[in-house]
């Protein structure tokens, strides 16, 4: 008797098999994003500064006194407003302006100081370009001038530290 | 008589000795105690436009609003820069871009010591190498230095530099 069988052979898949011919399986098939890309750090900053030009002024009367060939100062002395310097971050990361101000040689009489000496600005990422973090110091001199000075000249640098 | 003379003469000899001295001491100063390595910042800007500077692409940027008589600048950098001793260039990304108001100069300062100083930077334009100074190959060793940019900042009608500049930190990897 011949006996005639006949069979279905069905390939399983690793995950499941199909027991019976013209059967069927659902399989869920998964997915996952990795990346190898890198965003690397890209610092963008904008420093604005007003005009660094300050005047020293004295008022009152030096009363000369014969007696003694000298002179009674009587006179007090003021120093201009201060000035604005701006920072603006458009870096992808946070950055810190640090401020310091050295003077030059002569003049070391004139302290330099600022509002704010370290203004903190958050990572521009998620803000608009006109949005970006800003933040502003003002800087001040106090002490005096030397009187010899009559006329506008450099007595300092201020240094700007990015970090 | 002979002894006045004779006082004179040790008085002359006297005074140059001293002055001997003080010239030896001065040489000896000179020499081995005098800071070599000072960092000399233009008081103006440099005449030449640095040679590595390359335009920035795409940057048709407005110019940013500065307060009459100061100044407004843009800064773009990295803040890794990279030495090749056997080239004598660093490494790095550094740019001024169209919308600063001022020009700049850039120097790379590693312990006090300037290793690299550019040419003008124009607004508009980036450098990615820079060449060593001359020599300073010599005053480093392979490995990571902790260093520092130095801007200046140059008017760039007059030439003037800025009472402002900046500093920022940088991390330098020195390869043969």
């Amino acid at each position: 008797m011949l006996v005639m069988a006949m069979s279905a052979t069905a390939f399983a898949a690793e995950s499941g098999t199909i027991d019976t011919a013209a059967g069927s399986k659902t399989i869920d098939v998964s997915a996952q994003y990795t990346t190898n890309a890198t965003t690397p750090t890209v610092y963008s900053v904008d420093l604005a500064w007003d005009a660094m030009s300050f005047t020293y002024t004295a008022a009152g009367t030096r009363e000369w006194n014969p007696s003694t060939h000298s002179y009674k100062d009587n006179t007090t002395a003021s120093w201009s407003d201060g000035k604005t310097i701006t920072v603006t971050n458009h870096s992808n990361a946070a950055v810190t302006a640090g401020f310091a101000y050295a003077a030059s040689d002569g003049f070391a009489a004139a302290a330099g100081s600022f509002t704010a000496s370290t203004l903190s600005l958050a990572t521009a990422v998620d803000t608009t370009v006109s949005g970006a973090p800003k933040s502003t110091t003002t800087f001040s001199l106090s002490g005096t001038l030397p009187n010899t000075q009559t006329t506008s000249g450099k007595i300092g640098t201020i240094t700007v530290t990015l970090t | 008589m002979e002894r006045k003379k004779g006082k004179r003469n040790r008085i002359l000899i006297l005074i140059l000795s001293l002055t001997t001295l003080a010239a030896v001491c001065v040489t000896v100063w000179a020499l081995f105690f005098r800071d070599k390595n000072e960092n000399l910042t233009p008081d103006y800007a440099p005449q030449e436009t640095e040679a590595n500077a390359e335009p920035i692409e795409g940057d048709d940027s407005t110019k940013l609003e500065q307060p009459e008589g100061g100044g407004a600048v843009s800064l773009t950098y990295s803040k890794d820069v990279t030495v090749s001793l056997s080239d004598k260039t660093a490494g790095l990304l550094f740019a001024n871009p169209g919308k600063s108001n001022q020009d700049m100069v850039v120097q790379l300062i590693i312990q006090d010591t300037v290793i690299v100083q550019s040419g003008t930077l124009k607004p508009g334009s980036q450098v990615t190498t820079l060449n060593l100074l001359d020599g300073a190959e010599k005053a480093l060793s392979e490995g990571t230095y902790e260093g520092k940019f130095n801007i200046l900042f140059y008017d760039p009608d007059t030439g003037e530099k800025a009472i402002v500049n900046t500093e920022i930190p940088v991390t330098v990897t020195v390869a043969k």
